[in-house]
Parts: structure tokens; C-alpha cells; sequence
């Protein structure tokens, strides 16, 4: 079981990103990177980790997409998010990002067909910078691919079972090369913790850039998580002060995060009860059919306000893979000559166009009001920060 | 769905659960690197719990509207069982022989047990491999897209570099026919043999069967003893075709066997020792008329006329039991294209 977050009234909430905004609005987003003699190790208990401070980051469990295992799927339904503690230190050959974040017991991948791993994983951009759109924060997509480092307990303690992969898109997860990179878990007291590292220059992916978006996720092997059961993060930032600073870069990811950009909150929160409810599923309106479009109820944990932005007006920009159509079968069709009934594109999330591009399924509200378009967004990113 | 389907028909009349199959199958695949505890072919005892323990009730498979339905990742310990050790050097110095662990559960742990008091206790064998389905629960579920089912022949395949070891593979799998190996950390199953169908030889569980239960050729093949037990005589039905998975596994159904003996030990005319009703559980109403078109033949058959489906039943020649065409080439299909080349283009590949 996990360590529910402390739930902050929604006034609070509300008035915690102005006051922060007044100065950065990336200030509550950002892991300031400690700049430190080298050389780093990939010790999770190693004392320099003592002194760096931490951003707190909200992970919610994943349910955009259904996955068929009963008994993780109860845990799933039990489940809520919780808060990595993430640091990270660079001596400027490479760069250390640690996770530290609750589970009361240490599970390790073993000699059994049912046990799983406790697990972490740390998500970079294949590419970064001004200009550059963020990935879809699952996994990427294919225009904007990222790299993976995971890391799983294993049967020794020493020795995490480790890989580095890039992704472009869920399911596409494929090992590759990316950066000599060292791992280390270790649990203690309640908690985990885990060390990423890596040389800030390798070949495709340079990270010597002073603000790097990454993402985090975790799994609970007492959960039965692995794969797509996982707590996930949103994208937030490294700033290493050793680079030069890109403000263009950082004026496109506060993009939403600013003072004026913040709509009415009880006016987002009707408008998206009405319009988005008959098909995705909100907290306090569950009403949609799950499975035919992405669950809502944490999206403010994992989303950006420009990636909300984007979805209401331009759905197709980025298009999740929905779940596996070969998962439905369609019952009201004739079965083929093979004797397998036909694959249902009832729980299809796109369509592929005459063209070959992926067109989502969802209308595009292209012609919002702009302020109706900012309190939307404004109430969407309050999703499971709120009891 | 695939172009062509290769199908298994297996006679539970036939069979004497002998276990050849079982050990065909483990001495070619599975006895080294995780594997040991899996029986990608196992024969059970029916009724009885099964292998693994008690599967149909562990889910998987597609509900009635289609979608796929939630299972449950057996555990080696409640329910495969861990393999163990004899004492076999101990016992060679004269110690008595005995397991080298405490038994609980293991993959035939009712053999024989079956239902039903003395004078009327019942059982058959069940054999059972992976049924290379038209709609594999396991490739419904795996989120890497890791399996696939090959066009030519439907056989369905792990991808061994794209499964990651997730298991929903295994939940989703009604049958409990796809395995974990912890070792490499990969889903694994039965692969029909394919490297033996690829050179126009049936898979080893159905080679090696002394009691000739099993036919194997392609559905869509007129010619092959399978498309006729299954699709002209309709004699072999799928097992639980109710989980909507389009099982390639066909069983002749067992017959319902002599009457049950009343409290003075005389037969009750009419009587059935193993409940029908216990057999459409398994094999779906279609049962009945499967067990009634085997009876009449066999009442022909003992009326002196021919009956061309005792005959097939009868198998008096093991070759004509597999009608698998060899491809030209003679070799495998290169790795690349076992996925994606029907057979007619198996010999372009040279």
C-alpha cells in the first residue's frame, strides 16, 4: 500500500501557483540541479544526497489504458497518487537524478510466475528546446519519441535488473543505446530510493542545456504493477545552472502556468462536466463508458496546461493509441472465414484518414472562447491534486 | 485471424494418459531455463482440477459482448507447482526413496481421481496444449503488440524480443496455456512445433502418441482427416468454446461409457456413467450430436456395414492421420518472414 498525498483544500491549491507565478511560473515545476565535485555514484545512500533539496512530484496510477490482470486492477482501483521526492546533482560530466518516494514493502523481481518487481523509471525528450513541442507524456509520440532508463528490483540487492530504451508511443518501448548510464535502488525504512546517472553528453541525446524537461514513474510490486500499472508523473524541469539558461525554451513551457493565463475555476469546471463528460470519465462525473476515451480523473498530475490546451482545440496534434483493438471483438458483425469475429472500432480512440494520418475521434473545439478554452484548462489541472 | 489455420483433433476415447505427449514435449522444449516447471503440453484427468489448478477458474478469455475479461497469473507454488527432486544418489546407497521437498501440489496432482463412488467412478484423460486460437486472448491483451499469429498457418508466437515479461499475456489467456519464465523473465508457450511443421512434420506431442489420438492439417484443407472430423462429421468440438477465443484444438468427445450400476450392482438401462451434462460443460451443446452421430456409426459398424469415420477414428495408418505439405525448400522460413509469408510463398524465400 502506498502513503495517500495530503489532499490541499481547493482555494489553497488555487492560490498556491499565483503566488508562486509572481516570480517563476516554473518555480513550483523545477529541481534545481546541484552543482557538485565530482565524481557522482550511483549510490542511493551516498551522503551528498543529504544536502541537495527536493521538488515533491505528484504521481497518479495510470488509466488512460485498461489492462487485464484482476488483481492488479483491484489495487488499481484502491489506488492514489503519491509524491516522489526527486533531486539531482551534476559535476558537470554527468548528471544524478534521485527518486525517493513511500512503499512499505520491498518487493523484488524472484524466482516465481507472480511476483513483480518494485521499479522506477526515469523519461527524458529525444529533443528539447525552443521550439520543440513536449512529448505526449506516456511513452512519447511519434513525432517527439523520448528516452527511458528503468530500473527493477531484482534478487540482488546490489545489482538493480536495469535498461535503457526509447519509446514513441505506448507499447513502442524498444532497448537502445542512450548514454552509458549507471542505476542504483535501494529500500530502507519505508521508502525507496533510486539513482539515475549518466554523462550529460551522449551521443543523440545532449543534455548539456540549462533547463531539461523529464518525467518519472514508479510501480509497486505489491500491486502486481508493471508495465502500463505504474504511477506516473507530469513533465517538469532540471534547471542546471552550469548551462546557459534558454529563456525562450522556458517562456514556451510556462505557457499556461502564468497569472494571466489562469481562467475561472467553477466556470472550467461546468464547462467540462458538460462537454467532455459523455465521454471521458471526471471525478465527480463518471458517467462515460470506460474504455472509449481517456479517464480524466488525474489528468492535472500528468498533463501540461499546453498539452490541454492543444487536445481541446486540436485533438489530432497528438493521438494516444487507445487500447488494443484486438482486445474487443465485434459481436454484431459476421465472423471472418477464419472463424474470428472482427476487431470492434467501437473502442478505437482514432481513425487513420484517406492521407495515412491518425485523426482522433474527439471534435475539435477549435472555436472556444478564449476564456472559456482557460478556466477549461485551469479546472483540468486541478484534477486529483483535489480530494 | 490468419489466411490458413493448422488444427489439432485429439480423441479422448483414445486416450490413456500415458504421457508420452507430455514427455515428447519436454525433452524437445521445456526441460532447461525456467522452463521446467511448464508443461506446454500436459494431459489432466477429467473431471479434476486440471493443470494448472482449478485454470477455468482463473479467468480470461472475451465476455459475452466481446471485450476481454480480467484473469488472474497463477502462482507456481498454489497452483503450476514447483518442480522438486528425488533422493535419487541417497536412495542409490540404499536410503528409501522420497521427493527432496514437502509436496502440496504439482502438475498432475489428481491423476485418476475422476468422479463418482464405486461401482460408479468415472474419469478420462484430457490432453491439452495451447489451441493457437483465431481470437488469442494473449495477443488481445499484450500491450507491446509482442505476439502475433502467423498468416500461414495460425500459429501463435511470442516475440521473444519485444515481450518484456508483463503477464497479462498469461491473465488474459483462458486456457492458462501461456507460461512465465522467471528465469529470462519472457512469456513462452507452445509453439506447435513449428520448426517441425515447416518441414512438413506434425509437432512432436502428435508424432510421438501411441494411442493415435491426434490428427493435425489445415481447417480449410478438404482433404485432411481434421477438416473432416471437425467441419463434415462435426465429431471434434473446440473446449469452452464459451471463452470466444476460436479454439484450433478439437476433441472427439469421450463416450458417455456403460451404464452406472444400481445399489444391487445391476445396470441401469440407459444410463450414462460420465454425465453428459459434464461434457457440454466442457465442450458446448454441440456435444450431443457429436456423441450421437459416433454412436450410430459404431452401430453400423457393428451391423457389418463401413463407416468411413470409424475408420479415420481408427487411424489404421499413422501417416494419413497429418497432412502437413512440406515447403519445396525444405529448410525453415527465414526469421523475418515466419510473421508475414503464406506457405505459397514459403519457396520464394530460397
Amino acid at each position: 500500500m502506498r502513503a495517500h498525498v495530503l489532499a490541499l483544500p481547493v482555494a489553497l491549491l488555487a492560490a498556491l501557483p499565483v503566488a508562486a507565478s509572481d516570480a517563476d511560473p516554473l518555480a513550483g515545476e523545477t529541481v534545481s540541479v546541484a552543482d557538485v565535485a565530482g565524481p557522482l555514484s550511483a549510490d542511493p545512500a551516498a551522503p551528498l544526497w543529504e544536502s541537495v533539496p527536493a521538488l515533491d512530484v505528484l504521481s497518479a496510477p495510470q488509466r488512460t489504458l485498461r489492462l487485464d490482470d484482476a488483481k492488479a486492477n483491484q489495487a488499481l482501483a484502491a489506488a492514489a497518487p503519491l509524491t516522489v521526492k526527486v533531486r539531482a546533482a551534476t559535476d558537470g560530466k554527468d548528471l544524478a537524478v534521485l527518486l525517493d518516494w513511500p512503499d512499505p514493502t520491498e518487493d523484488r523481481a524472484r524466482d516465481a510466475t507472480d511476483a513483480y518487481g518494485d521499479s522506477a523509471a526515469l523519461q527524458l525528450p529525444q529533443r528539447f528546446g525552443a521550439g520543440q513541442r513536449l512529448p505526449y507524456v506516456g511513452m512519447g509520440d511519434p513525432a517527439q519519441p523520448v528516452v527511458l532508463y528503468l530500473q527493477r528490483a531484482g534478487p540482488d540487492a546490489g545489482h538493480p535488473i536495469s535498461r535503457t530504451a526509447v519509446a514513441a508511443g505506448f507499447g513502442s518501448t524498444t532497448r537502445a543505446e542512450a548514454g552509458d548510464a549507471r542505476f542504483g535502488m535501494r529500500w530502507a525504512g519505508g521508502r525507496w530510493r533510486a539513482v539515475f546517472l549518466r554523462p550529460i553528453a551522449a551521443p543523440g541525446t545532449d543534455l548539456a542545456r540549462g533547463l531539461l524537461p523529464f518525467a518519472v514513474a514508479v510501480w509497486d510490486g505489491a500491486r502486481s504493477e508493471r508495465g502500463g500499472n505504474k504511477a506516473l508523473s507530469g513533465w517538469k524541469l532540471l534547471r542546471l545552472a552550469r548551462f546557459p539558461a534558454d529563456a525562450a525554451y522556458g517562456a514556451e513551457l510556462s505557457a499556461g502556468r502564468r497569472p494571466e493565463d489562469r481562467g475561472d475555476l467553477a466556470r472550467g469546471r461546468q464547462l467540462v462536466q458538460g462537454m467532455c463528460s459523455g465521454c471521458h470519465l471526471l471525478p465527480d462525473r463518471k458517467v462515460a463508458r470506460p474504455g472509449i476515451a481517456p479517464d480524466l480523473s488525474e489528468i492535472g498530475i500528468i498533463a501540461t496546461p499546453a498539452y490541454l490546451r492543444e487536445s481541446i482545440v486540436s485533438p489530432s496534434a497528438i493521438v494516444v493509441p487507445g487500447p488494443n483493438p484486438a482486445q474487443h471483438q465485434d459481436r454484431s458483425k459476421p465472423v471472418a472465414i477464419t472463424s474470428a469475429w472482427p476487431r470492434s472500432e467501437a473502442f478505437a480512440w482514432s481513425r487513420v484518414d484517406a492521407s495515412g494520418k491518425v485523426i482522433s475521434k474527439m471534435p475539435p473545439y477549435a472555436s472556444l472562447p478564449p476564456a472559456d478554452l482557460a478556466a477549461m484548462v485551469t479546472y483540468l489541472m486541478t484534477l486529483g491534486r483535489t480530494p | 485471424m490468419s489466411a490458413r489455420q493448422l488444427a489439432m483433433v485429439m480423441d479422448l476415447n483414445k486416450c490413456i494418459g500415458c504421457q508420452t505427449c507430455t514427455v515428447a514435449c519436454k525433452t524437445q522444449w521445456t526441460h532447461r531455463n525456467g522452463r521446467e516447471y511448464m508443461y506446454w503440453n500436459n494431459v489432466e484427468t477429467r473431471p479434476g482440477d486440471g493443470y494448472p489448478r482449478r485454470w477455468e477458474s482463473l479467468g480470461g478469455g472475451f465476455d459475452a459482448s466481446g471485450a476481454l475479461r480480467d484473469g488472474v497469473v497463477p502462482s507456481l507454488a498454489a497452483e503450476y507447482g514447483t518442480p522438486w527432486d528425488y533422493n535419487l544418489d541417497e536412495a542409490s546407497r540404499g536410503a528409501e526413496i522420497g521427493a527432496k521437498a514437502e509436496l502440496h501440489v504439482g502438475p498432475n496432482w489428481d491423476e485418476d481421481a475422476g468422479a463418482g463412488e464405486f461401482p460408479n467412478a468415472h474419469f478420462f484423460y484430457l490432453p491439452r496444449i495451447c489451441n493457437h486460437c483465431s481470437s488469442p486472448g494473449c495477443l488481445a491483451a499484450c500491450p507491446r503488440g509482442a505476439i502475433f499469429k502467423r498468416d500461414q498457418d495460425g500459429v501463435v508466437l511470442v516475440d521473444q524480443a519485444r515481450c518484456e515479461g508483463l503477464r497479462y499475456c498469461i491473465a488474459a489467456c483462458p486456457y492458462k496455456k501461456i507460461y512465465f519464465n522467471p528465469k529470462l523473465s519472457r512469456s513462452e508457450k507452445c509453439i506447435f512445433c513449428f520448426p517441425r511443421v515447416e518441414r512438413g512434420l506434425p509437432p512432436a506431442c502428435a508424432q510421438q502418441c501411441v494411442g493415435r489420438i491426434r490428427w493435425v492439417g489445415y481447417l480449410d484443407d478438404e482433404e485432411s482427416q481434421v477438416a473432416k472430423l471437425v467441419k463434415v462429421w462435426q465429431v471434434a468440438l473446440p473446449l469452452h468454446p464459451e471463452y470466444g477465443t476460436q479454439p484450433n484444438v478439437f476433441y472427439v468427445p469421450p463416450l458417455p461409457g456403460p451404464p452406472r450400476f444400481d445399489a444391487f450392482g445391476k445396470p441401469i438401462p440407459g444410463s450414462e456413467r460420465i454425465p453428459v451434462a459434464y461434457l457440454e460443460s466442457l465442450f458446448g451443446p454441440e456435444v450431443r450430436k457429436a456423441l450421437a452421430t459416433l454412436e450410430s456409426e459404431t452401430r453400423k459398424r457393428k451391423r457389418g456395414e463401413r463407416s468411413e469415420l470409424l475408420d479415420t477414428l481408427i487411424a489404421y495408418r499413422h501417416a494419413d492421420m497429418f497432412r502437413i505439405p512440406k515447403p519445396e525448400t525444405g529448410g525453415l522460413v527465414p526469421l523475418g518472414k515466419r510473421g508475414v509469408k503464406s506457405v505459397a510463398k514459403v519457396g520464394e524465400a530460397k
